[in-house]
């Protein structure tokens, strides 16, 4: 006997099967999954549901127009994100997607769909929530200069800075992590390839 | 050795005859597998489990699109590789490649008396020390697959399953040469 088949057999021998779970214990366990990545958009569809309040609040009780356009048009960058978080939020699964395709490219596709949301998260996460920014920021100046009313009013161009320094650092590390993303697929291409 | 059971193919089957019929032919080789990525023995037992659960779902999804044998084994290591990343177990760096391995590890388990438990052992510790596609190979090469199974189901090209047996090959002998020398 070779040492192989030496080694399997010994392997082969080694498991033994454990009692089969029951239909409804499969079912349980396969709901638990669910109930997880149900938790976790409710998380991310409830942080963006606080912001929006907050912003509509404070819509009502500010009534310069300018922030109030600045706070709608910031409600509409959020909702944008939202809505693009839930059409790029679902990762492939093993029991729907897994066994239809190797492991290697079950691997790579999920890479792929996380690299392009990390790398594309200029155009659909920062972009839409700019203008409200940008608009926020400058609501004071703007609104002291329609009510005639510029001596008090602070310049912008602090607040727009900040704004952008944090925008510019999410957008680093985003790349940052495509980057990592892309040496982990470009790992995977050489062993589709070798 | 086992080997696929054809009634599998024979007739349309509901997606619990379908789990069933390959839950029974290859629970054993689902433990085996879960322990080859989970050394704790009670988290395998969660793992195996958790593969079963990911199993029965998938045959929703199963129109003969491969072997019932290559579907089960890329449902296994699928849910295997996702618990050891959801663990944060993976460390990339910290596992090896075969081609950094010379020989079969320390058993895990040094008390180990009998030899063919020894044996077995050094596989599993072995196993547990190499990256997570050489760890496939591994595993699905003493799960006796061939080498077109294992490149259908892990996706690697013909080539590089050719060369990782290669090295396997070399590897599982390795204990048979140094008993010869002691000789």
């Amino acid at each position: 006997m070779s040492p192989e088949d030496h080694a399997r057999i010994s392997w082969q021998n080694e498991g033994t099967a454990m009692p089969l779970p029951s239909i409804e214990e499969l079912n349980d366990r396969a709901d638990r999954f669910r109930r997880k990545i149900r938790r976790r958009n409710l998380v991310e569809y409830t942080a963006g549901a606080i912001i929006i309040a907050f912003f509509a609040v404070l819509m009502v009780l500010l009534p310069l127009p300018a922030m109030r356009t600045g706070l709608l048009t910031a409600i509409v960058g959020v909702c944008v994100v939202l809505w693009q978080l839930h059409k790029r939020g679902a990762p492939l699964t093993p029991p729907e997607h897994g066994g239809q395709i190797p492991l290697l490219e079950f691997q790579r596709r999920e890479l792929v769909r996380q690299r392009d949301a990390l790398d594309s998260i200029f155009s659909w996460y920062l972009l839409p929530l700019v203008p409200g920014m940008l608009l926020v920021h400058s609501a004071p100046l703007i609104d002291g200069w329609m009510l005639g009313q510029m001596d008090g009013a602070d310049s912008p161009l602090s607040g727009i800075a900040l704004g952008m320094l944090i925008f510019g650092a999410v957008y680093w590390l985003n790349k940052r992590g495509a980057h990592k993303l892309q040496g982990r697929i470009s790992e995977i291409d050489a062993l589709r390839a070798g | 050795m086992a080997r696929e059971n054809n009634a599998l193919h024979d007739a349309p089957q509901s997606q619990d005859e379908a789990y069933s019929g390959a839950a029974a032919t290859y629970g054993a080789a689902i433990v085996r597998l879960a322990r080859g990525y989970e050394g704790d023995a009670d988290l395998a037992r969660d793992l195996v489990q958790d593969i079963h659960a990911a199993l029965w779902r998938s045959f929703a999804y199963f129109e003969g699109q491969c072997s019932v044998r290559s579907w089960v084994y890329r449902i296994g290591h699928n849910v295997a590789v996702s618990h050891i990343q959801a663990a944060r177990r993976a460390r990339p760096d910290g596992y090896a490649g075969l081609e950094e391995i010379d020989q079969l590890a320390a058993p895990d388990n040094p008390e180990a008396q009998a030899s063919e438990n020894q044996l077995t052992n050094r596989l599993m510790a072995t196993i547990h020390r190499l990256k997570p596609a050489d760890r496939q190979v591994m595993l699905l090469y003493l799960e006796d697959l061939t080498a077109a199974e294992i490149g259908d189901v892990t996706g690697l090209s013909a080539g590089a399953v050719a060369t990782r047996i290669h090295r396997l090959k070399a590897l599982l002998a390795e204990p048979f040469q140094n008993e010869e020398s002691r000789r």
